[in-house]
């Protein structure tokens, strides 16, 4: 393979990376290749010993993925960073990848909770205020109580919910962290 | 040897080198490669990382032969990761020794 042979896989394999990053990235390879030439080695014995484009290419952009997810919490970079994981070859993919669908499906369940909580509080709170509305059907019904217990229940679905989100940011933490040792192991491999 | 283990021990290597003098990714990829075996490519987004995370700046400056070369340089925040490193890697390494005697 020479030099124009492993910058194109290497490019082909970073679709998806910003204009800067890009270029970036590959400057540093276009530096090695032309200092090394410098010293009289040749091109396909650069390219080889530089390994693999495809997975370096995927080590790179692993790399930017991970370190925005840090940067900025939000759905779409964590997902990102798991979808990518998908083309990494983890031995352990289809075990990591269920996991965290799993553990995905469990905060976002205690936030449902912890949100229908917190409405029916609210209900209880607004219906407090019609009388005629008689869907208890007790007899010594008493709005003022119903408000207040609607309060609680209010602010006990409120607690949940911020539980919850606690629940999930550490979720994500993990999540980046679990994939970071696993990069920083695993990939590159030749020699 | 296990790859797994090189690259645990990458990071350590770049900054150590790191703390004697700058060098440019070329030189220090060379370096490295003649130690241990590994494949040349993995050291610059090792590079990059260690960049981001604050422990390298860059610089790029003129050579006298071909292209400018970007210069890596360690920060104050690296030299003291190079030194936490450091000790780390010498009470492992002591004492796995000491279980090998």
């Amino acid at each position: 393979m020479d030099k124009k042979q492993f910058m194109k896989e290497f490019e082909r394999n970073l679709k998806g990376v910003s204009r800067e990053d890009r270029k970036e990235i590959i400057e540093d390879y276009e530096e090695h290749f032309s200092i090394g030439k410098k010293k009289g080695r040749k091109e396909a014995e650069i390219a080889k010993s530089l390994g693999n484009p495809k997975s370096l290419a995927k080590q790179a952009k692993m790399e930017l993925l991970v370190t925005k997810a840090e940067e900025e919490k939000s759905m779409g970079n964590i997902m990102r960073v798991v979808f990518a994981t998908i083309g990494m070859s983890f031995f352990n993919l289809v075990f990591v990848v269920g996991i965290f669908f799993g553990l995905l499906a469990v905060v976002i369940s205690l936030f449902a909770t912890g949100f229908a909580i917190t409405v029916s509080g609210l209900a209880l709170m607004v219906f407090a205020f019609f009388p005629t509305v008689e869907f208890f059907y007790m007899p010594a019904f008493n709005h003022i109580a119903m408000f207040f217990g609607g309060i609680s229940i209010a602010s006990l679905g409120l607690l949940f919910t911020i539980g919850a989100y606690y629940v999930g940011k550490g979720f994500y933490v993990l999540t980046i962290k679990y994939v970071k040792l696993n990069i920083r192991v695993i990939r590159g491999n030749k020699k | 040897m296990d790859t797994q283990f090189k690259k645990g021990v990458l990071e350590l290597c770049v900054l150590s080198l790191l703390t004697k003098k700058d060098y440019y990714g070329y030189e220090l990829v060379e370096k490295i490669s003649k130690t241990i075996s590994i494949s040349e490519g993995t050291i610059y987004p090792l590079l990059r990382r260690l960049q981001k995370e604050g422990y390298l700046k860059t610089y790029t400056k003129e050579s006298k032969e071909g292209p400018s070369r970007k210069y890596y340089q360690l920060t104050k925040k690296g030299k003291q990761k190079e030194k936490e490193l450091k000790e780390e890697w010498n009470s492992f390494a002591g004492k796995i020794k000491k279980l090998m005697e």
